[in-house]
């Protein structure tokens, strides 16, 4: 059965690349523009999701909120969730993980990276 | 991986467009912390593509510029000028950086990222007195072995310090004191056994959380060695944010292994020369797994079952952990002194990890042990008979000692133990008072939001098919430059079947082709929508004119703009924007004064250049002006009739004088400077605009200022137009200036005086175009007057008939057809023939002129 992976990312063109590799590996990807954007998919009746890879500066409402947001439901407690960062901000880091966040995405990631990365958790 | 580049760099062109915008605003409003954020955003997202995509030099850029809005946004720093400019300069340097086509030296890039590191390190000077966690700060002075324990103490006391604080989120403060002293005892044994035993090896963490692991039957003290690689600090992990996680997990021991540290000389502080031994009681290996998910790649772990149940609770296991620790160590120093990890090295480990396994599994104790005092004692007891024999060679040495430890240990567990007890409880209260909150909200949300509901749940089914659900979409200007192509065509077209139908006599057929002339009516007015671009896509390169020509001509000038919301057609757009910055120039360089003449004049120092954009009718009007010194007519004219543009000794009016500046080779300006007066006149101005079916004009008074307006059509390619016959040849009037239409006798034409017909009550002056066109045939009984709206008056123009409203596809004249004023274009009819598209502004002006 193929993963469901939702990708939330202001940035048009990391978003397609997400997109673009994970689809050609297999998984379904659902996709959000920002925080806001991304919440849609965590309605009562909506498709599960497995794994949440979302960015951390994002307007309306940013990645850590979306993380909080989603462990505030009860369905979502354990759902793993990735952001996306570059190599500086530990205090971003830190702040995302107290959020609940699983853990982080390194940029530059390059597709096998990160499809390595997503079996890990996903497994 | 291209594809996505060329993604990134539409992408980047947006974000850069959009942060030039905000920094100017920024400049405006420098304690806009939101604006602030925002710009701290947009840098991010390009330094986040930049990598992904390969554009280093932007991220190199972005990364320190970042670094420093970080610091105002965190309130540590003030926006200045220089950070200002240095960021228009650097916007300016990505969109360079961002051209396929431009190529920039590695050594001017390098001396960009100096000077913002140099700016950076202003800022960070500025803000970060008092902040000394600082690594450089730490390895200062630093010479010899004592001074390199000293590295771990403070490492030592961070960790302290940053466990406290996490622990008081969640503990009460007794915990804290009980860590406080625990840490400091610690201290002081490690101290001890420095001295002592001369090793390197350092305790300087234990940790007797979560106690209530201990009653699980398959808990297992595990051994985890942890060597992250020496550049891991650079890739964004900290090592010891994943120690803390290990610290969570369970009873921890920690030993840090120092040995790799060099001298100081060759110390450098980004790098990691530390590596860990941890002993670990839990009951979960994948959570330990999971700890190390993310830095796998960066670093040599192993993990390892060292003991069943939990070894601290084995005095004999604690007594002699630290020899059995630094068998360990010495078996991991090869490694910690090797820097590079190799997967030969994670092979040769785990081999040997297995083997380890293999033969380290006696089952030493399986027992079930608990937390509780009263337990604890009897279960020495009733240990193993080894063990208690050698449990009892033990205390014969250091019984007291040892019996004090435990029962402050037994104490601690049970307190803590208790806590965790309430504090579940707590939890479990908290959580059932949730568990209402949210259904009372869930029930409030549903009455409110039913048809919202509906129409999600119309949404979510699709969502398993559909990707994404994006408001708006990009699409390249060339696409949309041919749907309004092929909507032009397909209007041609519409207007041949439209012939033909009149011709046949077959019902079904002219309502088929009505329906198609609807259609083919909307989609143009969709087509055109599409095209239509806000004046705001191309103010910002104006602010920016003015931004860096006030600079330049040390004029303090405030720049306004005033609807720029309005919409119009893109290629409108696109030619106009040569004409408006020639105005602001001139306006800038030659209307605004210096600031000593406004001074004398009394007026603000800071000057007004304002640009306006407002509808009128099917007509966008845009202005540009200043408050500066004005138009002089009186100069004007003598410099015109110096020039022979004008002819002395006539009186001309005021706009007559005015118009002259828009002439071929006409320039007031003295001097002509590097800003304005280029080669440029606004001679080329007027026929830009005049290209685009527009009309300029100019308005001025001395001491208050001029302003220019722009009257230009909506759109180019298509206009709702009024057939017209005049003689044998058909001619469209843009149904946009059309006001009435009138029938009249021919008779009734002879009989009017000067060209002036009384129509409802009202004198119109009016023009016999069969005259004009110089039309030969025969003249019919009845003609038609069409009332002309120009600005200021009415006029009529009389054709033989009006045939009907007609869809023109406009297609600009030849060449060879560039010197006449009369016609605009030409279109193609529904039979294939062609009519001339009249411009009825030049009509009226080209006549009148011949009048006087």
């Amino acid at each position: 059965m193929s993963r469901t992976i939702l990708i939330v990312d202001d940035s048009e063109s990391i978003r397609e690349f997400l997109h673009f590799t994970l689809a050609t590996d297999g998984y379904k990807v659902l996709v959000g523009i920002n925080g806001k954007d991304a919440m849609k998919f965590f309605q009562e009746d909506a498709v599960p999701i497995d794994l949440v890879i979302t960015d951390l500066h994002m307007p309306e409402m940013d990645g850590i909120e979306l993380i909080q947001e989603i462990r505030k439901l009860d369905k979502f407690k354990h759902l793993p969730i990735l952001f996306l960062t570059t190599e500086s901000g530990i205090e971003q880091k830190m702040k995302a993980k107290k959020a609940g966040a699983t853990g982080w995405i390194i940029k530059p990631i390059t597709p096998d990276k990160l499809l390595a990365v997503l079996s890990k958790c996903l497994r | 991986m291209d594809q996505f580049a060329q993604k990134y760099i539409e992408e980047a062109t947006e974000i850069i467009a959009k942060l030039e915008e905000l920094i100017l605003e920024v400049e405006n409003q420098p304690d806009n912390l939101e604006m602030i954020n925002e710009v701290f955003r947009l840098m991010h997202t390009l330094k986040g593509g930049g990598a992904m995509f390969g554009f280093s030099k932007v991220t190199d850029v972005t990364h320190e510029l970042e670094s420093i809005y970080d610091f105002i946004r965190n309130g540590k720093a003030k926006v200045t000028k220089e950070l200002l400019d240095i960021s228009l300069n650097i916007v300016d340097y990505v969109k360079t950086l961002i051209n396929p086509k431009s190529s920039i030296e590695s050594s001017e890039h390098n001396k960009k990222v100096e000077s913002l590191t140099e700016l950076k390190n202003k800022f960070k000077k500025n803000c970060s007195n008092g902040k000394n966690n600082n690594p450089e700060n730490k390895n200062t002075n630093k010479t010899n072995n004592k001074e390199e324990k000293e590295i771990t103490k403070t490492e030592k006391v961070k960790i302290e310090q940053e466990d406290k604080k996490e622990i008081s989120g969640k503990e009460n403060t007794q915990k804290i004191d009980e860590e406080i002293t625990e840490n400091s005892e610690e201290n002081n044994d490690v101290e001890k056994i420095e001295d002592k035993a001369e090793t390197s090896t350092k305790i300087f963490e234990e940790n007797k959380k979560n106690p209530a692991i201990n009653t699980n039957k398959s808990i297992k003290t595990y051994k985890v060695f942890f060597k992250p690689h020496v550049d891991i600090l650079k890739n964004g992990t900290d090592p010891l944010l994943l120690l803390r996680e290990l610290y969570e997990l369970g009873l921890s021991k920690v030993f840090t292994i120092v040995d790799a540290v060099p001298t100081l000389d060759k110390l450098s502080y980004d790098d990691t020369y530390l590596c860990w031994l941890v002993l670990l009681v839990t009951d979960d290996r994948n959570a330990i797994d999971d700890v190390f998910i993310f830095v796998e790649d960066e670093a040599l772990i192993d993990i390892e079952v060292l003991y069943q149940g939990n070894a601290f609770d084995d005095e004999e296991f604690v007594q002699n952990i630290d020899t059995l620790v630094k068998k360990h160590i010495d078996k991991y120093k090869k490694d910690c002194i090797i820097n590079e990890v190799t997967t030969d090295d994670l092979n040769s480990l785990s081999s040997q990890n297995d083997q380890k396994d293999e033969i380290k599994t006696p089952q030493t104790n399986t027992k079930n042990i608990e937390t509780n005092k009263e337990e604890k004692e009897p279960e020495i007891k009733n240990k193993d008979e080894i063990l208690q024999e050698k449990i009892k060679e033990l205390e014969e040495v250091t019984k007291e000692a040892q019996q004090k430890e435990i029962i402050k240990e037994v104490e601690n567990i049970s307190k803590t133990q208790q806590e965790t007890n309430e504090k579940i409880e707590e939890q479990n209260n908290s959580i059932s008072e949730d568990k209402i909150d949210i259904f009372e909200e869930q029930e409030h949300e549903e009455v409110k939001l039913i048809e919202k509901e509906l129409s999600k749940s119309i949404n979510s089914k699709k969502l398993s098919k559909q990707v994404t659900t994006i408001s708006s979409l990009r699409v390249s200007a060339e696409k949309v430059d041919t749907l309004m192509n092929l909507v032009s065509e397909l209007i041609t077209t519409q207007a041949r079947l439209s012939v033909f139908v009149e011709n046949t006599v077959n019902p079904e057929l002219e309502s088929i082709a009505e329906n198609i002339q609807k259609l083919s009516r909307q989609l143009r007015d969709n087509a055109f929508d599409l095209s239509m671009v806000p004046l705001q896509s191309v103010v910002l390169r104006f602010q920016r004119l003015v931004r860096d020509l006030s600079d330049q001509l040390n004029k303090n000038i405030e720049f306004k703009t005033q609807g720029t919301t309005t919409e119009l057609d893109k290629r409108i757009i696109e030619n106009l924007i040569d004409p408006i910055m020639h105005l602001l120039r001139n306006s800038l360089d030659h209307g605004i004064e210096d600031k000593n003449t406004r001074q004398k004049l009394g007026k603000p120092e800071r000057a007004n250049v304002f640009l306006n954009a407002f509808y009128s009718g099917t007509n966008v009007f845009i202005q540009v002006g200043d408050d500066g010194k004005g138009l002089n007519a009186d100069e004007i004219k003598s410099k015109a009739i110096k020039k022979g543009l004008l002819l002395p000794n006539i009186d001309y009016s005021n706009d007559e004088i005015l118009n002259i500046i828009f002439e071929p080779g006409f320039s007031t300006a003295q001097n002509v400077s590097e800003v304005s007066g280029r080669g440029v006149g606004l001679d080329v101005v007027k026929r830009k605009v005049s290209e685009l079916r527009g009309e300029i004009k100019v308005e001025t008074e001395k001491n208050f200022g001029t302003v220019f307006t722009i009257k230009l059509p909506l759109t180019l390619s298509i206009i709702d137009g009024l057939l017209v016959l005049i003689g044998n040849t058909r001619y469209v009037v843009p149904m946009s200036v059309v006001h009435k239409i009138y029938a009249i006798n021919h008779e009734d034409l002879k009989k009017s005086h000067y060209n002036l017909l009384v129509l409802d009550g009202q004198q119109i002056p009016y023009y016999y175009l069969r005259e004009e066109f110089e039309e030969i045939s025969q003249i019919p009984e009845k003609e038609q007057v069409l009332v002309i709206n120009t600005e200021d008056k009415k006029i009529g123009i009389i054709v033989d008939k009006v045939i009907g409203e007609y869809q023109a596809v406009i297609k600009t004249l030849g060449r060879l057809y560039n010197s006449q004023q009369i016609f605009s274009g030409a279109t193609i009819l529904g039979d294939g023939s062609v009519a001339l598209v009249m411009d009825v502004r030049k009509i009226i002006d080209q006549f009148s002129a011949v009048n006087v």
